[in-house]
């Protein structure tokens, strides 16, 4: 697993696969300086799920979380001049929402990432950070809400071509160790439809022997 | 603060992202190759410097990230009296029921490795030798997500560090 120094520093793509009753879910998760749970495996094996990834052809259709999206607030993002001259207006990731001129820009500049991937066949969720605590410093870095951004439209023709990157957890199995107590990812990847949200106490779990190495 | 400075931040994480994903065709990803959470902007005496969160390891890009420097370290070290270590992680020891222990980290004052600080460390870098920048008198934009170019709020420490008098 990273260190979690590097963990906290960076938005760190990672992969999994959710099997649930009704179906299985590829799912990509932005860390935005988050702590990743340690059951996602080694750091090779992340490493290799990131190049699989990528590597999938961009082949489905995708929607996108509205009623999320509709929540952000334009002015935290930069206006169309402000990008005028660093070239992103000519990149893929802007030009690919050619057709999309319902989308306002700040939406284009926020979602293509998770478009990106969910145009791969992934849910893809971004981690959001919490301010309401007085700890704001671990607040940013320690709290999980995890928030769907953008999903493959999914028929029954194209459900096979789902891809399969990154450890598969059985929905009933899926308990990651995050602070005192297990946290379910399941319970919020498997119950969602349109608006996912969680909110839990985290910590981060380590081994006996990682604790003696540190001290 | 400056419009240009934002700008000029905004230029300088595209640009970042482009040399990210050319080392990504290359097959290179994982550990010193995702991207950096937050990018800063900071200005002193007509100089722009734009920094990433992260701090200079092994696998780290060298070219954007500089051991910290003396001033900055001293001043970050306040924040960790004890143990100036960077970053300090606390292990807590919980005994369940059953008599086992269970072991459960935080990661506390996890200072010097922000977008400012590198932002300014890179100022304090090009000064050289004449340090006489005091580091509330920097200038900084408004820090962004480098995926999103979200702006975000300055970090407690960092406000502490560099804004409040």
């Amino acid at each position: 697993m990273y260190d979690i120094d590097y963990q906290v520093t960076h938005d760190i793509d990672y992969f999994f696969v959710m099997q649930t009753m009704e179906m299985t879910k590829p799912i990509h998760i932005a860390s935005n300086g988050g702590v990743m749970p340690d059951k996602l495996g080694s750091m090779a094996f992340i490493q290799k799920s990131q190049n699989e990834a990528f590597n999938l052809p961009s082949q489905f259709d995708y929607e996108l979380n509205m009623d999320y999206l509709n929540q952000l607030n334009a002015e935290d993002f930069p206006m169309e001049e402000n990008l005028a001259e660093s070239g992103f207006l000519q990149t893929e990731h802007y030009t690919q929402f050619n057709d999309r001129i319902d989308l306002p820009f700040h939406l284009k500049v926020y979602a293509y990432s998770f478009v990106e991937m969910a145009r791969r066949g992934f849910w893809s969720y971004d981690r959001l950070t919490e301010y309401s605590t007085q700890d704001m410093y671990n607040a940013r870095n320690l709290s999980s809400v995890f928030q769907l951004v953008a999903y493959p439209k999914v028929s029954e023709d194209v459900v096979s071509q789902l891809p399969c990157v990154g450890h598969v957890f059985r929905s009933d199995s899926c308990k990651f160790y995050l602070g005192k107590e297990k946290w379910d990812l399941a319970e919020w990847i498997s119950s969602s439809k349109r608006i996912d949200t969680v909110q839990s106490e985290i910590g981060h779990y380590t081994s006996p022997r990682k604790h003696r190495k540190f001290r | 603060m400056p419009k240009n400075l934002q700008t000029g931040l905004y230029k300088a994480v595209v640009k970042l992202k482009k040399d990210l994903e050319a080392d990504w065709a290359l097959g290179l990803r994982g550990k010193g190759y995702d991207l950096p959470t937050m990018a800063a902007g900071c200005e002193y005496g007509g100089i722009e410097k734009y920094g990433f969160s992260g701090k200079k390891g092994k696998k780290e890009r060298a070219d954007i990230i500089y051991p910290l420097d003396n001033l900055l370290l001293s001043k970050l070290s306040k924040f960790s009296p004890r143990d100036k270590k960077i970053p300090r992680i606390v292990f807590k020891k919980h005994r369940k029921p059953n008599n086992q222990y269970e072991y459960t980290s935080e990661v506390k004052w996890f200072v010097g490795t922000c977008a400012e600080d590198n932002a300014a460390n890179l100022i304090l870098h090009d000064l050289g030798n004449n340090k006489s920048a005091d580091l509330k008198s920097l200038t900084f934009a408004d820090p962004v997500r480098t995926r999103t170019l979200k702006r975000e709020r300055m970090c407690e420490v960092c406000r502490d560090l560099f804004t409040e008098p």
